[in-house]
């Protein structure tokens, strides 16, 4: 039975990232075996790279502390409050025509509250321990944002005397104007404006 | 496409374990069609794992910290816009990659500036291994922490573009192809710094072996 020949040394390092992670097909993961029991270096080579890769085992995973939710949470309120200002039309909520100076009191409340509450960095606590303390006691979930707000946005975009919104473009994300934007988050209602383009 | 999603309300416990049985993309659908809590499942979804990958390529855990709190306001920020026929996952990493790699690039500018930032913030922990403890002890637990101080210190001894890739493979165990996606190379150059990766770790931990 013929054996194919044995890869060379540059060979098998080219193919030892697939090797250790045992991505490689049968005919190649034969071959670097067939190289590995003939070449001393690439076999030591091998061995030390997995038994460094054990080691990460050591490292211990880490946890948010216990203030991240509450921090996050009161700047995603911010956020969607600014969003709010600066599309006005996106959260509409009939129910709550006075509503604009809710929304700043509410992110300034929950700002006092987190300081009242995190006077210093803390240490790391389990995620389970880190429930979120402000912007959850009201939830109000916003009807589904209106299809009406993608046609000023490209309008504005094309060319309208009312500057459009900046952001900045991420990578895997569609063009604005395709589709709807989020509804605020839990505890923040948002009010009737009307938009730009309108 | 857009998958149908469920609209629940958010304070039952009961419905909160629904929306935790959706999968990434229809957590997605369902916040933008209004389910306002489907966005906190997200973030107890990724938050553990976004703090490890960014803690592991920055090496400064508050900043990892601030940085993530960035990453979800991105997201909360785009997710209109995001591409539902591709992964959430891998959104939301190559938004914590680009991050990362945009404080490391600013720390390269001012060297100064970060090193005073971690002496002022820094415990003993968090103190990179610079020299053999004269106090050891033949203790398990000491060896153990001697091992974890020398790993710690070789992931953040590779080269930032390198370091990456590694975190993201060894550490959060993505595949070449999403991590090619989450750094903008090809798979060819993930395997390559992978490789190189690999070896520098290998050589850099190889005295605790």
């Amino acid at each position: 039975m013929l054996r194919r020949p044995s890869l060379s040394c540059r060979e098998f390092q080219h193919h030892h990232v697939e090797y250790v992670d045992g991505l490689l097909s049968g005919e190649v993961r034969r071959a670097c075996d067939l190289h590995l029991a003939g070449c001393a270096s690439c076999a030591a080579r091998d061995v030390q790279i997995r038994r460094a890769l054990l080691t990460l085992q050591v490292l211990p995973e880490i946890s948010p502390s216990a203030h991240f939710r509450a921090r996050l949470n009161v700047r995603l309120a911010a956020e969607a409050s600014r969003r709010a200002l600066t599309f006005p039309g996106a959260f509409h909520d009939s129910r709550r025509p006075d509503a604009r100076w809710w929304i700043v009191a509410s992110a300034l409340a929950a700002s006092a509250a987190l300081l009242a509450l995190a006077p210093g960095r803390p240490a790391a606590v389990s995620p389970a321990g880190s429930a979120p303390v402000v912007a959850q006691a009201t939830v109000a979930p916003s009807p589904a944002p209106p299809a009406a707000l993608k046609g000023p946005v490209s309008g504005a975009r094309a060319g309208s005397s009312r500057a459009a919104p900046r952001f900045e473009a991420l990578p895997g994300t569609v063009p604005l104007g395709r589709a709807p934007l989020p509804p605020p988050l839990s505890g923040v209602r948002l009010q009737t404006v009307t938009y730009l383009g309108q | 496409m857009r998958q149908s999603a469920v609209k629940l309300q958010p304070r039952s416990p009961s419905r909160r374990a629904e929306l935790q049985a959706l999968d990434d993309n229809q957590l997605v659908t369902s916040f933008l069609n209004g389910t306002t809590n489907a966005f906190d499942i997200l973030v107890d979804r990724y938050q553990s794992r976004l703090l490890n990958f960014v803690y592991r390529t920055v090496g400064d855990r508050e900043r990892a910290e601030d940085l993530v709190q960035e990453v979800f306001i991105r997201v909360y920020r785009h997710l209109a816009r995001f591409d539902q026929g591709k992964k959430f996952s891998t959104w939301i990493y190559t938004i914590a990659s680009n991050l990362a790699k945009n404080e490391l690039r600013n720390r390269a500018r001012n060297p100064l500036v970060y090193f005073q930032t971690m002496t002022s913030t820094w415990e003993d922990e968090d103190r990179p291994l610079e020299f053999e403890d004269s106090t050891a002890r033949p203790d398990d637990a000491f060896e153990r922490r001697h091992l974890r101080e020398l790993v710690e210190a070789g992931v953040r001894r590779l080269p930032a573009h390198h370091r990456q890739v590694f975190v993201l493979r060894e550490l959060e165990g993505r595949s070449y192809e999403e991590i090619a996606e989450m750094t903008n190379c090809n798979l060819g150059t993930v395997k390559s710094r992978l490789n190189r990766a690999r070896a520098a770790f290998a050589e850099i931990v190889r005295p605790a072996m």
